[in-house]
């Protein structure tokens, strides 16, 4: 007498209801549907992930473009300042050969006569610039020739020490010569230095303005 | 019946499984008599009978009456949800209707199989879906009614005919009064689990129940718009009738009936009434009255309801008889 007289389509529904084998495999349905439910939660943050991830991806092109096209605007600059670099061992070569002479006066003892000074260059290297090539002295030498007024070495020897501490460190005494006697009966002296130009020039008084910019 | 995987996915009860059916094993069932001025209700939970409750057709939202139109007034909460709540229930219920309908809404009738020209049940029951004139002969009714075919014990018959069936009772109730069912049932959150008419299941209880072996009886339903007499050889329908409620008419044509049946004994006639004393009757037509006293030994003990109050009380009635004992046999 069960089900008598009522629609087939309702039993079926009422058989999903209670049957046994519908109620396990709506079990099984609900349980998939639960196990699936830590990989939505991972989806979801892998989701988000990427989607903040795009976003600073998406800024960091915009980034690049504006950056590019301020590069583009600071091309000319850019190129002037490379020539202005080609310039640098030029400049580094160079020593301040006014102060040299200026502390090689301070410091000539009393009983020296200073006859003659002369910087030659030496070691050439050649330095291709904007406009042309440059032949860029990498040594220097620096010749004395003075005489004692008085017969009397300590006097040179003193001259010496004073030009060993005013001169740039690394400059060396390559040679010290005694000429012929002159008339008077002085013995004039030779000295032939080797100046180095280091950049440090603090013996002769120099003081750094600044800290060079770094091209 | 057509199972498919498309189908139960298209139609997951997944609500009723996230509420808990998906585990619970008792829901409660919900059984009522539905006879226009005296429709009761029986409630049973892990077959045992929890409350009986009589006149529910004064209460809104009932199932459901034959006879008694239905109404609309709204209401915020649903027949069996309150009658849960009053007997402290829980769960989706489980309902039987058992509709005492007037002669014109049931169509009974035992026919020999011999007479039938389809050869199956499958066949029989397309032939009356199709035109009941096909099978019946007489049939004016121009409603659409929906058709089952019994064993002549009462039990549902498929398959091939003239194998093992001498006779065969057809059955017909209309198929707006299955649709409101299969509707309310579906606003109360229940599974409908049949609308078995009141004298078949009355009939199917009695014949299960007093045994008359090779005796012929009568079986005489005393309902509220309609009088049933049942001719049982063998513990199988023969003969079933309907009639109205005319006391006289129905005793002359028992007699008659029973002139039919040529018995050399005297036939027992058992009168069951589903509302009043079947006493009155029985001494009219000579037969012995299923009252209360009968009743409770056919069932074997006294049947114990809770009250309002939540003390039990045993429910001397008829129909909760009846209803009990078609639980175990739906439920």
């Amino acid at each position: 007498m069960k089900h008598l007289f009522v629609s087939p389509e309702k039993i079926l529904r009422q058989r999903y209801k209670h049957d046994r084998g519908f109620r396990a495999a709506g079990f099984l349905l609900i349980a998939m549907a639960f196990l699936q439910l830590p990989l939505g939660v991972l989806g979801c943050f892998l989701w988000n992930r990427f989607q903040e991830q795009s976003a600073i991806q998406s800024q960091n092109r915009i980034r690049a473009v504006d950056l590019q096209s301020r590069n583009a605007n600071l091309h000319d600059v850019r190129q002037k300042l490379g020539q202005i670099r080609q310039w640098e061992p030029i400049l580094r070569s160079r020593i301040p050969s006014g102060a040299i002479l200026s502390a090689i006066q301070k410091g000539i003892p009393p009983d020296v006569v200073l006859d003659s000074v002369a910087i030659e260059t030496g070691d050439y290297q050649v330095v291709p610039v904007t406009g042309g090539t440059y032949r860029v002295p990498k040594d220097y030498m620096l010749l004395l020739q003075a005489t004692a007024k008085t017969d009397s070495a300590s006097a040179i020897d003193r001259f010496k020490d004073s030009l060993a501490k005013i001169l740039p460190p690394g400059t060396e005494l390559l040679r010290t010569s005694h000429l012929d006697k002159r008339s008077d009966g002085l013995i004039p002296i030779q000295m032939q230095y080797s100046i180095k130009p280091t950049g440090n020039y603090l013996s002769l008084g120099l003081t750094k303005i600044s800290e060079p910019d770094s091209l | 019946m057509n199972y498919s995987l498309v189908h139960y996915l298209r139609n997951l009860p997944l609500r009723y499984y996230l509420a808990g059916g998906l585990l619970s094993r008792d829901e409660p069932g919900v059984l009522f008599f539905l006879a226009s001025d005296s429709a009761a209700v029986l409630v049973i939970r892990r077959h045992r009978s929890v409350a009986y409750e009589d006149k529910i057709g004064e209460i809104a939202d009932h199932p459901p009456i034959p006879g008694v139109p239905g109404g609309s007034t709204p209401i915020a909460k649903t027949f069996t949800a309150k009658l849960f709540t009053r007997n402290r229930l829980h769960g989706s219920p489980k309902i039987v209707l058992v509709p005492d309908f007037g002669i014109e809404d049931l169509y009974c009738n035992i026919h020999n199989t011999k007479n039938l020209r389809d050869r199956s049940v499958e066949s029989l029951l397309e032939s009356l879906h199709e035109e009941p004139r096909q099978v019946i002969g007489v049939w004016d009714d121009t409603r659409e009614f929906r058709w089952s075919v019994l064993g002549s014990g009462l039990q549902a018959v498929s398959g091939r005919i003239d194998r093992y069936h001498s006779h065969l009772m057809i059955l017909g109730i209309p198929g707006e009064y299955c649709r409101e069912c299969e509707t309310w049932a579906e606003t109360q959150q229940g599974s409908l689990l049949g609308i078995i008419p009141a004298p078949i299941a009355c009939l199917r209880w009695l014949v299960e129940k007093i045994p008359l072996d090779q005796h012929t009886g009568f079986f005489v339903l005393q309902l509220k718009q309609t009088i049933v007499v049942a001719a049982v050889q063998n513990q199988a329908l023969t003969l079933i009738r309907q009639y109205e409620n005319d006391v006289d008419f129905v005793e002359k044509e028992l007699t008659a009936i029973a002139a039919e049946f040529d018995t050399i004994q005297q036939p027992y006639i058992c009168v069951w009434s589903s509302a009043g004393s079947p006493r009155l009757l029985a001494t009219r037509l000579g037969g012995l009255a299923l009252d209360e006293e009968a009743l409770e030994k056919i069932h074997d003990s006294e049947l114990a309801v809770r009250n309002t109050g939540g003390a039990r009380h045993e429910a001397r009635d008829a129909r909760a008889y009846l209803l009990m004992w078609l639980e175990g046999k739906v439920i």
